[in-house]
């Protein structure tokens, strides 16, 4: 199977300290990858990589058949807009638009904005009653569903979500991973940076980050070993 | 070519961000506001109370003596009334100067449209009244204490034989507090005067332009300047323009400082904002696109309101200090408007630059 990413040798330098160092990873079409590690192991570091959001100090990265390693700056924009759905833990809506605009706000940098498929993506998202309420109106959990609306708005081939359901609570953490579920189901690869086992557990493939590097992969997520935070 | 369902989440978008960050928009507001008040107050007085105050210089009396050898009929004064445009003239008055004898005593008799002379020289203090009919007339002061004539008094012009009644007594602080004053209109239907003065609110080079203009126009009159008042007038309003000048670039100086540092303020409020956006695929060109909007339109609103309160400070200036209300110039408001929303973005759009480059990572990490 084609990879939605692959990271080939790449080592990020922040002024002589190594955040990655000669990393290598593929991530295939449709599949779901969890990134583990404890904090300061990289995984932040790995995930902007991958989201296009910072470039590597050597290695090459080759997103959707595209190396993309020496990308101009807007080269690396038109790929979150085109191909990336991104989540984040600290949400990151617009405190002036509703969830409804704040989900539009993607498609209108993206191509066309379409009241109707934004609807239908809160919807997904069970905040459709909600569309009409501003940020702080909402709750933690329906703030990170209408991030997560937002990320899928424009079919993106990879969901990368930072530490999706660290601000959340038991029931919106199961809503978070229900709705992650649908979409690899439905073929969506995605990749979540995550300390939590809960949420790692349906991923296809745990990666355990340590000081920079890859210190485990597992391919059987139920064998998984338990890590130490 | 923005499509129609984008355009309207933009306008949404704009109408939001002015609804929904009321405190934001308000200390941004309130700055513009303030710029612009300054800007339309300050241009308004530098432009207008120059203007008004010339004609407030006319009390120093006229500033054009018109002489002609051939003598100035009264139909070429009324012609001169018509030929001053109605809104700078103040005053024409002609004088013809004879030399008769009043009760015995050789005095100058000034013949002269009393009411005009009047006008055209308003610190011409009248005691008791202008002559209203036939047969009245003014005694000047220092003539009336050498004469011994007082309000009421009767005196004979030997020389046309006339009995006059000196209906009240004029000083006018110059040699011609020793004539006797008659209306011209005592000459008959037409005269030909000496000299004729006319007072009108120009100064400097319009004065000058005006004075050829008119030579042109009237081959047989010659128009002169009265440099001694014309002179300190320009002097005086050179002075005080210069002045306006200078306090109008210190204030909005520290005004466009102000509205600079306040637009930057708000703009790194919004860093997040843009960090976000820029995440999600925004070009740097959109969110620049969408702060100009943001920025013209507080310019806009700004300007509007600046004008209101500029008139009103502008006015307030004026009238306390210079004792004269402005007029309300359509030109320096649709440029004040035009100049708020121009700074505005330009204030704005510099930190904006700066934000829409950054580098998404650095703004959305953390809380």
């Amino acid at each position: 199977m084609k990879n939605i990413v692959e990271l080939r040798g790449v080592s990020v330098i922040y002024d002589s300290l190594a955040a990655l160092q000669d990393v290598s990873l593929e991530v295939r079409f449709g599949e779901w990858l969890a990134v583990m590690g404890p904090s300061g192991s990289g995984k932040t570091t790995m995930m902007n990589i991958i989201g296009c959001l910072d470039k590597p100090t050597r290695g090459s990265i080759i997103f959707d058949g595209e190396d993309i390693s020496h990308a101009r700056l807007k080269d690396l924009t038109a790929i979150r807009r085109e191909k990336i759905g991104l989540i984040f833990q600290q949400f990151h809506l617009v405190p002036y638009l509703t969830a409804l605009q704040n989900v539009m706000l993607a498609q209108y940098y993206h191509s066309l904005v379409d009241e109707k498929e934004a609807l239908k993506a809160l919807e997904r998202v069970g905040l459709r009653e909600r569309s009409s309420h501003l940020p702080k109106e909402l709750s933690g959990g329906e703030q990170q569903r209408v991030c997560i609306a937002r990320a899928l708005i424009n079919y993106p081939k990879l969901i990368l979500a930072d530490e999706p359901t660290g601000n959340l609570d038991e029931t919106n953490e199961k809503i978070v991973i229900d709705i992650f579920k649908g979409l690899n189901a439905e073929g969506s690869a995605i990749i979540v940076v995550t300390h939590d086992r809960e949420v790692a557990q349906y991923a296809d493939r745990v990666v355990r980050l340590g000081h920079g590097k890859i210190a485990a992969q597992e391919k059987d997520r139920l064998t998984f070993p338990p890590i130490s935070l | 070519m923005v499509k129609r369902a984008n355009l309207k989440l933009f306008v949404l978008m704009l109408g939001m961000f002015f609804l929904r960050r009321r405190s934001r928009v308000t200390v941004a507001l309130l700055a513009v506001i303030i710029g612009a008040t300054v800007f339309f107050g300050m241009l308004t007085i530098y432009y207008d109370v120059p203007a008004r105050l010339s004609a407030e210089f006319r009390a120093y009396g006229a500033n054009i003596l018109l002489i002609s050898e051939k003598g100035i009929s009264k139909g070429e004064v009324e012609e001169l009334k018509r030929f001053v445009p109605e809104t700078n003239l103040v005053g024409i008055t002609p004088y013809i100067y004879k030399t008769m004898l009043l009760n015995s005593h050789s005095v100058t008799v000034a013949y002269t449209d009393i009411e005009q002379a009047v006008k055209i020289n308003p610190f011409w203090q009248v005691r008791g009244s202008a002559p209203s009919k036939s047969g009245e007339a003014l005694i000047g002061s220092d003539l009336a204490d050498i004469l011994e004539m007082d309000i009421g008094f009767a005196a004979e012009l030997e020389d046309i034989k006339a009995r006059i009644l000196f209906s009240g007594i004029l000083k006018t602080g110059s040699a011609g507090d020793n004539f006797v004053y008659l209306d011209i209109s005592e000459l008959g239907e037409d005269y030909s005067a000496d000299i004729a003065e006319l007072s009108i609110s120009l100064t400097g080079d319009a004065l000058e332009e005006f004075a050829i203009e008119l030579g042109y126009s009237y081959p047989d009159i010659t128009p002169k300047l009265i440099k001694r008042v014309v002179n300190s007038e320009t002097a005086v309003l050179g002075k005080l323009k210069a002045l306006v000048l200078f306090v109008t670039i210190i204030v909005l100086t520290l005004t466009m400082i102000c509205v600079s540092t306040t637009m930057t303020a708000v703009v790194l409020e919004r860093l997040k904002e843009i960090g976000l956006k820029k995440a999600i695929g925004a070009h740097s060109k959109s969110i620049l696109i969408e702060f100009f909007w943001e920025a013209l339109i507080l310019g806009f609103i700004g300007g509007l309101i600046g004008l209101i309160a500029g008139f009103g400070f502008a006015n307030f200036v004026s009238i306390s200090v210079f004792g004269v209300s402005v007029v309300f110039h359509l030109s320096i408001a649709a440029f004040s408007v035009f100049a708020s929303i121009v700074f505005t973005v330009i204030a704005g759009m510099f930190p904006v630059y700066s934000a829409a480059n950054v580098n998404p990572i650095e703004v959305l990490r953390g809380e």
